[in-house]
């Protein structure tokens, strides 16, 4: 405190120590600010090397493979380039486009790195012939090409959970031509500034106070990254300090080039639904349907245009405003000596040349992603799927997807009308796959194929009925000292009394008995008192044993019932069965995904393909075989009428209790589907195997049927002429003697005269004999 | 079911299946024996047995095969395989390869597998017959170790 005595001198004296105290707080805030700087340095440091953008998981389609011999129908190619954004053009000139002509569908194809092998972008001629691919053609050296493949379909994206989708560019990647228009527009000095411009600034300053208003910022490229990356959107005095610091660092620690990338990956440009398009990558794709590579300049200069509002700009949605911006752009880029003013003026004058948008926000296929993605998630997290930007390949065969969800779609609906059915009552799913590679090919969950709910396919758990025999048959058949073909069983009434619970008695559908019959034609027509009288001479256990051969898990309950199917699968369980006898007793784990792939392109992870012979030969044949006779004239007879280039094709109805639950399971050499009717409620149907699921089999087979079974004998069996009551052998000559197939050495081995009275008992079964 | 959940962090994960670049490695005298005597047929099936495609496929995954990388020559035989399923030179070819990779019981499967559809083909009965003693061999003798 100054003393009064010492006037002059305190005077002086308190400027000093005002001084020197100033000197001090000044200091001390120059320490705080260093600290604060170096603080924010560290972080965006930190955070800038360490960014890495979430990418979605990808997930694709196989992909479509084309070489002479293919069976391929044009409107099958046609739709195959269609999902893949061809377009058909009269003059094929760059990749993407294709032509028809009256015998060839001509094509430029973009060309694909797999990590297998590059397939690199041709121009080909595809002649097609006789509902096959006679030669392909390469147009640019005319050599014949014995094999290619297309780019693979996009099916869905597994997204981070804040919704970003991008697709990462490289800055040696992006046209100069927006390099030159972002500069233009958003930043003329970016390449001189050191991350703020005061002159932009103060221009900014004077324009808004000119108009009146806030018109102009004075942001640089760098600042508007560093508030996208790291700041809140708030416009505050107090955050635009925090930018403008952050910015100066950022350019201190980066090249420009490394900014400008960045900046190009991070820019928000449109909103699809619950995604969020950033990036000019992905907004390339977004709107133009193409890569940022090959568009053109004007469409460039949307893009630039879009970063100063891409809701207001919004090309679909506000046209005329996006023209206008679209301009804008193309003006700024002509006073910068960017475009000439005659180039310039010619590309103002185009018009918006933006693509279809694609029905890519959404999963095209939930139900088949579903499984993808659980049999992803045994390995891999949710965070890892969403984020890394993995790179799925799977075995979707998006032609019989699209048949199997129509199929679906316009069965159940047609079902219910003919059955006066309350609409929506029916449910269903479908399951298609590769027989000796265990791909699944088609996955439908539902009747409605965009409702990613409840996932039938997979969860819904249904009494599998009269599916079971082929089991139980395969099970006698691996006895062929007790079982072959011929075996008679008895279609006779049996009363089970069991323990605990009340007597059994099995019937058959139409609650008749038929008495004697060979063991094939009880398969056949699905009979379920031999059936249950088999099973029984069988013992559960052998049932039980065969089922967990064939890739059944789960609990088999150990009761009679069973061997008339109440025990509950999925439908893919069903199609996992079924895959094991359709290839012969081979299984192999049905999969959906072939490999995945960061996402730089390197393989992670493969499923490759495993088999396990879990059946001999020789009773799997035989199971086969008579399953190709329940389509010949057994309960699916129906069927083998309406396909008859087809046969021998081979499947089993199955119907349960109260017509609950309609089943049908079909194969041919290559390709089987299991189809699923039924209600969710578990209300009665009223449809049958062959009345329900059947039909709708044949819906999403019709324009593809599997090829013939072909039936070669392995060894071990052996083919015979039998009398009419099959105990003995005979010649083909004799009325009513048939061939079987028999496991040796377990072959009716007495020669029997011709009884030329002997009328067969089989007299449905069609016979062969010479006059 | 155990639900195996590993850390992705940006490196690359080593599923029991991938081929790093590494070449196919020699393994020991026995199986070396094996090879050179010729455990499964090393020459192409006769250019009629196959299309040009699946031809052409061959090429591609011998010659992967023979610059050591494995996985790429797998998924090349397996491409081939969804052309014609029920070839079984290919199921042959692929077994060889397993073989050649160590995987004993896979390889043993994919010849037994080709046995079947090969039906009374000798050569390559004899060659799958081959592929399976001499994986079995193999696990026998990692079952002593």
């Amino acid at each position: 405190m100054p003393r009064r005595k010492h006037k002059g001198g305190g005077r002086r004296s308190l400027y000093r120590r005002l001084r020197a105290w100033w000197i001090r707080l000044g200091l001390v805030c120059l320490v705080i600010l260093g600290a604060w700087v170096s603080w924010i340095d560290h972080r965006l440091r930190v955070q800038f090397d360490g960014y890495r953008w979430s990418l979605p998981a990808r997930v694709y389609a196989r992909p479509f493979e084309l070489y002479p011999g293919r069976p391929l129908h044009r409107a099958e190619i046609i739709g195959e380039l269609g999902v893949l954004g061809y377009q058909e053009a009269p003059l094929i000139r760059r990749p993407g486009q294709y032509q028809q002509t009256s015998n060839a569908v001509r094509l430029f194809s973009h060309g694909y790195r797999f990590w297998d092998g590059e397939e690199s972008s041709r121009v080909v001629e595809i002649r097609l012939h006789q509902g096959r691919v006679q030669a392909i053609i390469d147009r640019r050296n005319g050599t014949q090409v014995a094999l290619m493949r297309l780019e693979p379909l996009e099916i869905a994206r597994i997204y981070p959970h804040h919704n970003e989708d991008r697709i990462l560019v490289k800055i040696d990647d992006v046209p100069s031509r927006l390099v030159q228009g972002l500069i233009a527009s958003e930043d003329k000095s970016y390449l001189h500034h050191f991350g703020i411009d005061p002159l932009a600034i103060g221009r900014a300053f004077i324009e808004n106070l000119r108009a009146g208003e806030v018109r102009q910022g004075g942001s640089t490229l760098t600042q508007q990254l560093v508030k996208n990356l790291f700041l809140s959107s708030e416009r505050t005095l107090w955050r635009k300090i925090n930018e403008a610091v952050m910015a100066v660092l950022l350019e201190w620690h980066y090249s420009k080039a490394e900014i400008l990338e960045a900046y190009i990956n991070e820019i928000f440009l449109g909103q699809d639904g619950f995604r969020a398009i950033h990036g000019f990558g992905l907004g390339a794709r977004f709107y133009f349907g193409r890569p940022l590579r090959e568009l053109e300049v004007h469409e460039l200069a949307l893009l630039v245009g879009l970063v100063r509002g891409a809701s207001y700009y919004d090309p679909r949605r506000h046209p005329k405003r996006a023209l206008e911006r679209r301009n804008q752009v193309l003006a700024l880029m002509i006073n910068r000596g960017a475009l000439t003013p005659a180039v310039g003026g010619a590309l103002m004058k185009l018009p918006l040349t933006l693509s279809k948008k694609n029905r890519s926000a959404t999963s095209n296929h939930p139900a088949f992603v579903d499984l993808v993605r659980r049999q992803l998630g045994i390995i891999y997290d949710d965070e890892d799927l969403r984020n890394e930007g993995l790179q799925i390949f799977t075995t979707l065969d998006p032609q019989i997807q699209r048949r199997a969800e129509q199929a679906l779609r316009v069965s159940l609906s047609e079902l219910e009308r003919q059955r006066r059915m309350h609409a929506g009552h029916l449910q269903g799913a479908v399951v298609a796959a590769a027989i000796d590679t265990g791909e699944v090919l088609a996955l439908a969950g539902g009747r409605d194929p965009r409702y990613a709910g409840f996932n039938r396919a997979l969860d819904a758990k249904r009494p599998v009925g009269s599916l079971v025999k082929p089991a139980v048959y395969l099970a006698a058949l691996s006895q062929p000292s007790r079982y072959n073909l011929i075996t008679p069983l008895y279609d006779n009434p049996i009363v089970l009394r069991q323990r605990n619970r009340a007597p059994w008695t099995p019937q058959n559908y139409d609650k008749r008995y038929r008495g004697r019959m060979p063991l094939m034609r009880a398969l056949a027509e699905s009979n379920n008192v031999a059936t249950v009288r088999l099973g029984i001479d069988l013992g559960i256990d052998k049932l039980q044993r065969t089922l967990a051969q064939l890739g059944v898990s789960g609990e088999i309950p150990p009761y009679p019932s069973t061997f008339l199917g109440a025990i509950e699968m999925s439908p893919l369980e069903v199609a996992q069965m079924y895959q094991t006898l359709s290839s012969g007793g081979f299984y192999s784990a049905l999969r959906a995904i072939r490999d995945v792939l960061t996402k730089d392109g390197q393989p992670l992870q493969r499923y490759g393909l495993t088999v396990k012979q879990v059946l001999p030969a020789a009773p799997a044949y035989l199971i086969n075989y008579a399953l190709t006779q329940v389509v010949r004239s057994g309960t699916a007879s129906s069927l083998g009428a309406k396909l008859p280039r087809s046969m021998p094709l081979a499947g089993k109805t199955g119907t349960t209790d109260g017509l609950r639950d309609s089943w049908f399971v079909g194969f041919g050499s290559d390709v089987l589907a299991a189809v699923w009717l039924g209600a969710d409620d578990n209300r009665p149907i009223g449809l049958t195997g062959a009345s329900g699921a059947m039909r709708v089999w044949y819906e999403v087979m019709k324009e593809r049927p599997p090829a013939p079974l072909d039936l070669a004998v392995p060894r071990g069996v052996e083919w015979q002429w039998v009398d009419a009551p099959g105990m003995a052998r005979t010649t083909p000559s004799c009325p009513g003697s048939r061939r079987y197939p028999f496991i040796t050495p377990f072959i009716p081995s007495r020669h029997a005269p011709c009884d030329w009275r002997q009328e067969s008992d089989y007299a449905r079964a069609p016979r062969e004999f010479l006059w | 079911m155990v639900k195996l959940r590993r850390r992705f962090l940006g490196t690359v994960l080593v599923a029991a299946l991938v081929d790093v670049g590494a070449p196919i490695q020699p393994w020991n005298a026995l199986t070396a024996a094996a090879e050179s005597e010729g455990a499964g047929i090393s020459a192409a099936p006769a250019a009629s047995m196959v299309s040009p495609a699946v031809a052409a496929l061959l090429r591609l995954a011998r010659s992967q095969a023979d610059a050591g990388h494995g996985e790429q020559a797998a998924a090349t035989l397996e491409r081939a395989l969804r052309i014609e399923p029920r070839n079984p030179w290919l199921w042959h070819r692929l077994a060889v390869l397993r073989l050649q990779q160590g995987y004993w019981d896979r390889a043993a499967e994919l010849a037994k597998k080709s046995s079947v559809l090969a039906r009374d083909h000798r050569r390559l009965l004899t060659g799958n017959l081959e592929v399976i003693q001499a994986a079995r061999a193999r696990i026998s003798r990692s079952n002593v170790e």
